[in-house]
């Protein structure tokens, strides 16, 4: 199973000023506890992004990504960190919340472009999320990832990625991530 | 510029027995590129969350070959067959068909039992590994065993876990097919181990 993502930065006007495209490196430990869990039925301890372990569901709120806007606890975050990707990352370095003040961004929804797509020997679905810059000043995006559920109410990262090169959002820019996630038969 | 990505890597292990345990034939972790779509419909429809997903997560062939729409699910990916349970866990079957990323079943699945052309399927057991190094992995292994009488030759192997369709109810799809080639004589056993495991 494969995951990519493309990061678009766009000025006040629209135009794009950034964009990066790669395959992703960066599935954490968080994930695959996650699915352990699922697969087993036995719930794992996972990390979450405060930092406190605690017992993963094993039913429906198991790795929700969607979110609605506003909120920065689950789905698609950008960051300003740019730590070298580890296997046991729990969150991102340096998160970038939700807001206008100044080094925030604001969050749009954390929408799963669904159903899946199959082409040739792949099938995909994508999670994309919008993040806008109000806060007056230049916003810098180093890494990215996706906070997905352990359970109802807590998150863990499972997948982050630093990008090659620093994302600016303008003032009234915005940043569009899209990861893609692949499944493969050959 | 784009570089080599890290796959969610999926392995897998075989070993077959005689009637006397002793093993006649194994097969060393290979590393599968044996994802379906069906694991992917499974996790859209739990990154979604939904209950009730408008449009609808869907159509999607379940083992069965019955198109269905997902949504969130009670038991997401479960494959924790008991002994006897060949709706999900780990199947083995007999085509040698070329994998397609739109199978959602094995394509001659074995059956459960001591008849002609069937095995008995023991209970599905999961290890959790953990994180050696930059490597996070877990295991999970089903015997199954051949007591029909005469020798079976096994050429697919696949993982079924649970889904759940609108409104809710339970069905299953096929997340991974592999082709295989063991012959498991009568009074013998197939040990199927699938790793899955990430690379930072």
């Amino acid at each position: 199973m494969n995951l990519s993502y493309e990061v678009i930065v766009t000025d006040k006007e629209g135009k794009v000023i950034f964009r990066e495209s790669r395959d992703s490196r960066s599935w954490l430990v968080g994930y695959i506890q996650l699915v352990y869990g699922g697969m087993s039925g036995s719930g794992q301890s996972v990390k979450c992004t405060d930092g406190i372990n605690r017992t993963q569901s094993t039913t429906y709120d198991l790795l929700l990504v969607a979110r609605g806007a506003n909120d920065d606890t689950r789905g698609c975050v950008v960051g300003s960190g740019s730590t070298a990707v580890d296997i046991n990352d729990y969150k991102l370095a340096a998160q970038i919340h939700h807001g206008t003040g100044p080094g925030q961004l604001e969050h749009y929804s954390c929408d799963i472009l669904y159903p899946p797509s199959v082409v040739g020997s792949q099938c995909s679905f994508r999670v994309k999320r919008i993040f806008h810059n109000a806060s007056g000043a230049t916003v810098t995006v180093r890494e990215i990832g996706i906070y997905g559920s352990l359970s109802n109410y807590q998150d863990t990262c499972i997948c982050r990625d630093v990008l090659s090169g620093d994302a600016n959002i303008p003032h009234g820019g915005a940043v569009t991530v899209i990861y893609t996630v692949r499944a493969i038969a050959s | 510029m784009r570089r080599a990505g890290m796959d969610v890597e999926l392995g897998l292990a075989l070993k077959v027995t005689d009637k006397d345990g002793r093993v006649i034939s194994r097969q060393g972790r290979r590393k599968c590129h044996s994802f379906v779509q069906g694991w992917n419909w499974a996790l859209s429809a739990q990154f979604l969350g939904q209950s009730q997903p408008s449009p609808p997560n869907g159509p999607v062939k379940d083992t069965s070959g019955v198109n269905r729409n997902l949504r969130t699910c009670g038991n997401p990916f479960r494959c924790n067959a008991g002994a006897g349970a060949t709706s999900y866990g780990i199947r083995v079957g007999t085509s040698t068909q070329a994998v397609s990323i739109s199978d959602y079943a094995l394509i001659a699945p074995v059956a459960e039992g001591t008849g002609s052309g069937q095995m008995e399927h023991q209970a599905q057991t999961f290890t959790w590994i953990g994180v050696v190094g930059n490597i996070c992995s877990f295991k999970t292994e089903r015997v199954i065993v051949n007591n029909s009488g005469a020798q079976i030759n096994l050429r697919e192997a696949a993982i079924y876990m649970s889904v759940f369709y609108y409104p809710t109810a339970g069905t299953y799809i096929m997340a991974c097919r592999d082709l295989i080639s063991q012959n498991v004589p009568n009074g013998g056993s197939i040990t199927v181990t699938y790793t899955w495991r990430i690379i930072a």
